[in-house]
């Protein structure tokens, strides 16, 4: 089994109808499930491991997503179910004749952030092309160390993060306390 | 099944016929050695290019008015002839240079049935000995009546065209070979497939893919048309969607 290959796939799971993808040109039967092909990942070759704790996001555009699942996909977003739902990438091994082989393995999971549908024309050799896509940004959990969290030192938040800790009790008093310094008694 | 054009194959020759098998392989880029590593991640899809038809009479110019006017650009769907005669597996001479008839049978007492057509069937004939799944790349054919060498010929079912490729096994007349591309739509066991005329279905690969112009002095015209095949529609037959 030395010329085994390799197959990447993507599953997202939207609340109304599952979308799953792979990088190839006819369908794949993997895991119980027919996977699409003809749907180009650009923008997975930026998924990085969340190593350093940086967040890792990118944006993906698949193409080849049939109008139904567009439209769902759509509905989603307008009933505001879209952002949070997982994006999947699989791993499936593949024997010599390149067929699918035994079970796929998880590569990366993200979360999307958000979605937009991008129309685009480019001058071709024989008039305008016009390309429709759909746009995906993923995101990792490290993407909160991006976002300010929005808490202040004040006793409201210590009280909410640690139930009874004084530290900042006082905290509101400092505001309008004047301080003079240095202040020694012999002066 | 939607709406599809027959491409005419006895009334549009191509002077060339091309179908050009296109794998996906990634590569990682040159070292410095000049090497590079590349691996298949699928065994691709079909490209198809008819050079040079020639397109003379009035026959010829209403066909290809008609076939493109049913296409409407490049999402209409055609099924391509794969021009396949040279390689066909006829019983006779294995590999005619001709298209053979299909064969016509009566009933047993000399009567077609009753709106005058006979039994209609291929001179070659070939089944699957076992089902195949979307995504298989080997299939086991059972040669029923055809030249014994099932090595590189090229069927279609249900208008998905594949090619074979070296042998893996012979078992009787059960011939196990690998198929370009993988299979796009499930095949029983059993099914009769198209080695006589196989098709492929396909979309022109640009809009404009059947320009014509018409020359005034002898009014022939040559024109080449690119196809691709069309994988989205056997993606969408996979999910049920078709």
């Amino acid at each position: 089994m030395a010329d085994r290959t390799l197959a990447i796939a993507v599953e997202i799971p939207f609340p109304s109808r599952t979308i799953r993808l792979w990088d190839g040109a006819g369908s794949m039967l993997a895991g119980g499930f027919v996977w699409r092909g003809g749907g180009l990942f650009t923008g997975l070759d930026e998924i990085e491991m969340a190593m350093n704790g940086e967040s890792a996001g990118f944006s993906v555009s698949l193409s080849n997503v049939s109008s139904d699942a567009a439209r769902a996909a759509y509905q989603d977003y307008l009933a505001d179910k879209l952002i949070g739902t997982p994006f999947i990438v699989h791993i499936q091994p593949r024997d010599q004749y390149h067929q699918p082989l035994g079970d796929m393995r998880v590569e990366f999971t993200g979360t999307i952030a958000d979605f937009s549908v991008t129309e685009r024309v480019d001058r071709g050799e024989r008039g305008d092309v016009v390309t429709a896509t759909i746009s995906i940004e993923v995101i990792n959990r490290m993407e909160f160390r991006n976002l300010p969290s929005g808490s202040v030192l004040s006793n409201a938040d210590q009280q909410l993060e640690h139930p009874g800790d004084l530290g900042f009790e006082r905290v509101p008093g400092l505001i309008n306390k004047s301080i003079s310094w240095p202040n020694y008694p012999n002066n | 099944m939607v709406a599809l054009v027959h491409w005419d194959r006895c009334g549009l020759i191509p002077a060339t016929v091309s179908f050009n098998q296109r794998p996906f392989s990634r590569g990682g880029g040159r070292t410095l050695s000049g090497i590079e590593r590349t691996t298949l991640t699928d065994l691709g899809y079909w490209e198809a290019s008819l050079e040079s038809i020639v397109v003379r009479t009035t026959d010829q110019r209403r066909t290809w008015n008609a076939i493109r006017t049913a296409l409407r650009g490049r999402s209409g769907l055609v099924a391509v002839p794969a021009y396949e005669h040279v390689t066909a597996p006829y019983a006779l001479t294995g590999g005619a240079h001709l298209t053979l008839p299909l064969v016509e049978t009566l009933h047993s007492d000399d009567t077609p049935f009753s709106d005058e057509t006979p039994y209609v069937q291929g001179a070659i004939a070939v089944t699957l000995a076992a089902n195949v799944g979307i995504a298989e790349t080997i299939v086991t054919l059972r040669l029923l009546e055809g030249e014994a060498n099932l090595v590189g010929v090229r069927f279609s079912y249900q208008h998905a065209l594949y090619e074979t490729g070296p042998l893996i096994e012979v078992d009787g007349s059960d011939w196990t070979v690998p198929v370009f591309p993988a299979i796009r739509a499930p095949i029983p066991a059993g099914a009769t497939l198209n080695f006589d005329r196989p098709t492929c279905l396909m979309h022109l690969a640009d809009d404009a893919g059947m320009d014509i112009g018409l020359p005034m002095i002898d009014r022939v015209s040559r024109p080449t048309v690119e196809f691709v095949e069309a994988v989205d529609y056997f993606n969408d037959l996979a999910v049920g969607l078709a």
